[in-house]
């Protein structure tokens, strides 16, 4: 595995599995922004560029295939090629597409390179509370095109969302709520949450912004299940209401950054 | 006098022809022939100018449905007939030029937008719109395309499809292919294929396939693309930072917060210094008064000296000091961008940065489509101008710029700057100008400074286009670019065009187009 921090992204040989290379990147303050839908340790790269498995991340940081941005690989022929790392490129058909999702028809990877992104400096989690499904709709349009891009996000029915209300000590009567995660700069994601309430204003959405959290993990495992959801949600309903703060990897990795933006200055300014 | 030969095609191909489109959308007639005989390559208007076209088309057809080109494809096929799509044919890299004959299929009779579909916020449109056209219709609706090349008055939808178009606010918005969610395309083997989107899901992206293909595999009649609202709000802020380096440092940071500005325009100190000297009289960036001159000069085409010895310029951008300008725009909602400019700011300002003030950006938006028209005033004061774009990742692009320019130098005159950028990089974009010397040394030039500038492109990691395509000018770079990763094209054109018969010798030359080719 080989990270290029500068550029943010990562070669590593398709036999890795995805498990190892994110362990790699939060030891270094990044995370691949790629959550399989199909949960599997033993998941490995070769597999979800072949299968292309869509990603719960995809709203903020796309699907596998916009994550790829080059690799070495063996065509179906057996010939062996390498196709350049470029953020975007007008160099005819995109052939990195042709190798993802197509189940090896034309050929595979053998080592790819993805994009990474340093650890957010803060999630949180948000929830829309609403009458009706077509106001989802209407949410989630309003949102997604103000380039919102939520980490994660899920529509919830009635059931559900009566459950989690009733754990976080609210009465609700609404039929259907939106849950999403945000995961951003603090001031930026204080912004879109400002934005969401202000769009929502007119609409008469309710929203209920359960608290900041810093270890997300385990939240994202009951929303990203919702039958696991409902059975475990009780457990966690603690870390729901009060949170925790905001003192991990990416908070040291920006003071690091600060200071080399600081020694950078100082060093410009002795030059 | 120019000799136009009669068009070489059988009765019964044209009888078919006719029947197809009718009498009134095709033509052979000379005039028809020779306007369609070039692109906004450079070198198809020099030789113009010099009164000589290499290749013309047979024919010119108008069709107004897909189902027609269906028709006029089979025909072709039957009859062996090369196919050249066409839309606005303000494509740079001769990628319509009828190197060998045939058919132009000219979209622009299919102009119509289809569907404005608020609910999913997606446009359906006939391929043969001019994007202007296109993207003020959604704009007079309240929404956009995003998507605004500085070609917008001449290209069509289906040509920024065909070639990878990125628009001048490509960094939030993405490029074409980024906005595109299916489409209605015509393969080389007469077969109408729908696509389906299938972002994030599984399967073979066919959409991919046929968008920058260049009319090699097959022709894009109709298609659905994102729209958005127009946004609540714009700000602008320039900054003035002491040299290309740290400025694309600070570029880069901005853009790795996860902030996406709508335009990132970094220019490098002599774009910036001909920028500004011409038009910011009261900006706050200030030069040596001696450069007003050297700007005028620029203005006034007096560059017969400079152009003799072009290094000259970026002595003397060098010694101005004039610094590199970065023009910022945020838009979309407020509070977002009100944020997003603070947060910018105080990176780029942390970075060494000036701030100039809202100024710069102003005058950018209303100057953005002016640049296509500064080539002809050149060409008509006795210069030539081109343009090269390449993409590289964040680690490549400052050696890039420097190795590029250091390789152009000697012969150009040479600009650069950065625009298009992204988490993991961005896009460098060159203007060359240099003196017309007549048809034969002019096309030398022009040759030499373009394998200069793409050969040196590979040498250090960059990809030859980020968004004008490859056409028929840098075919012959393809094989290096691609390697043997090309087999997986061959097998795209062995399915869609298995008799080689769309656009041939355009993006990816075998020996035989390699000889002909620029």
């Amino acid at each position: 595995m080989e990270i290029n921090k500068i550029s943010q992204i990562i070669t590593v040989s398709t036999g890795t599995t995805l498990a190892a290379c994110e362990a790699m990147l939060l030891s270094e303050g990044f995370y691949s922004g790629y959550k399989p839908v199909e949960e599997d340790a033993s998941l490995t790269y070769a597999r979800v560029l072949a299968e292309r498995i869509p990603n719960y991340y995809f709203l903020q940081h796309g699907g596998i295939e916009d994550l790829c941005v080059g690799g070495e690989g063996v065509t179906s022929s057996g010939q062996e090629f390498t196709l350049k790392s470029a953020p975007r490129s007008a160099t005819g058909p995109d052939l990195r597409r042709m190798l993802v999702g197509s189940d090896g028809i034309f050929g595979h990877f053998k080592n790819v390179t993805v994009r990474i992104f340093p650890l957010p400096q803060k999630t949180a989690w948000g929830f829309c509370l609403l009458d009706h499904v077509s106001e989802a709709s209407e949410f989630l349009r309003n949102m997604l095109t103000s380039f919102i891009r939520p980490l994660f996000l899920c529509v919830i029915d009635q059931e559900e969302t009566e459950t989690i209300m009733t754990e976080l000590g609210q009465k609700t009567t609404d039929k259907v709520a939106v849950a999403f995660k945000l995961a951003d700069l603090s001031a930026l994601l204080e912004a879109k949450k400002e934005a969401l309430v202000h769009m929502g204003e007119e609409l008469k959405h309710r929203f209920y912004w359960p608290t900041r959290l810093g270890t997300t993990e385990k939240l994202d495992e009951l929303l990203l299940k919702p039958k696991f959801f409902k059975q475990t949600f009780r457990k966690n309903a603690e870390l729901f209401l009060h949170g925790a703060d905001v003192e991990n990897l990416a908070e040291k990795r920006l003071k690091r950054e600060l200071e080399n933006m600081a020694q950078l200055k100082r060093l410009k300014i002795a030059g | 006098m120019m000799k136009i030969d009669p068009p070489k095609l059988k009765k019964t191909a044209l009888s078919k022809i006719e029947e197809i489109v009718g009498l009134h959308n095709l033509s052979f007639s000379h005039i028809d022939r020779l306007n369609y005989s070039r692109d906004s390559n450079f070198k198809s208007a020099l030789q113009n100018h010099y009164n000589k076209t290499e290749c013309f088309p047979d024919i010119i057809v108008w069709p107004q449905t897909t189902e027609q080109v269906q028709k006029l494809v089979k025909v072709a096929v039957r009859h062996q007939i090369p196919i050249i799509p066409y839309g606005g044919g303000s494509g740079v890299c001769g990628g319509t030029l009828p190197i060998y004959g045939g058919m132009i299929i000219d979209l622009k009779k299919m102009n119509r937008i289809l569907k404005v579909d608020t609910q999913n916020m997606l446009v359906e449109a006939e391929c043969g719109i001019l994007q202007k056209v296109f993207e003020d219709e959604l704009n007079r609706r309240g929404f956009t395309l995003g998507h605004t090349p500085s070609s917008i008055l001449c290209a069509s939808l289906g040509g920024c499809l065909a070639a990878r178009s990125a628009g001048q606010q490509s960094t939030k918005y993405g490029k074409i292919e980024d906005m595109i969610y299916d489409f209605e395309v015509v393969t080389g083997t007469g077969e109408i294929i729908r696509t389906r989107n299938i972002n994030n899901i599984s399967g073979l992206d066919l959409n991919q396939m046929f968008v920058g293909s260049e009319g090699t595999l097959g022709i894009i009649t109709k298609a659905r693309l994102k729209m958005y609202p127009l946004p609540e709000a714009t700000l602008f802020e320039g900054f003035k930072f002491p040299n290309m380096e740290t400025a694309i440092d600070a570029i880069r940071r901005i853009l790795q917060s996860g902030i996406k500005p709508s335009v990132v325009r970094l220019y490098d100190s002599l774009d910036t210094l001909i920028l500004l000297s011409s038009k910011h009289g009261d900006s706050k960036m200030k030069w040596p008064g001696f450069f007003k001159p050297v700007s005028d000069e620029l203005k006034n085409f007096g560059l017969r000296l400079g152009l003799k010895v072009p290094s000259l310029f970026q002595v003397a951008s060098r010694v101005a000091n004039a610094g590199c300008l970065v023009v910022f725009l945020w838009e979309g909602n407020k509070r977002v961008v009100t944020e997003e400019q603070k947060i910018s700011s105080s990176i780029a300002l942390g970075l060494g940065g000036q701030s100039l003030g809202e100024e710069p950006g102003k005058f950018w938006l209303q100057n953005r489509y002016h640049v296509s028209y500064k080539a002809s005033k050149l060409f008509t004061a006795g210069a030539f101008t081109d343009t090269i774009e390449i993409a590289a990742t964040w680690d490549k692009l400052h050696t890039l710029y420097k190795k590029m320019i250091s390789a152009l130098k000697g012969s150009v005159f040479v600009m650069a700057h950065l625009s298009h950028v992204y988490s993991d990089g961005g896009s460098l974009y060159f203007t060359f100008v240099a003196p017309m010397k007549g048809l034969r040394r002019s096309e030398r030039l022009y040759d030499k400074v373009w394998g200069k500038a793409l050969t040196t492109c590979q040498k250090y990691g960059g990809v030859i286009s980020h968004h004008h395509g490859i056409g028929r000018l840098k075919a012959k770079y393809m094989p290096d670019e691609w390697g043997e990763g090309a087999s997986l094209f061959r097998a795209l054109k062995k399915t869609y065009d298995p008799l080689g018969i769309m656009n041939p010798g355009k993006l990816y030359g075998d020996k035989k187009d390699k000889k002909k080719a620029a």
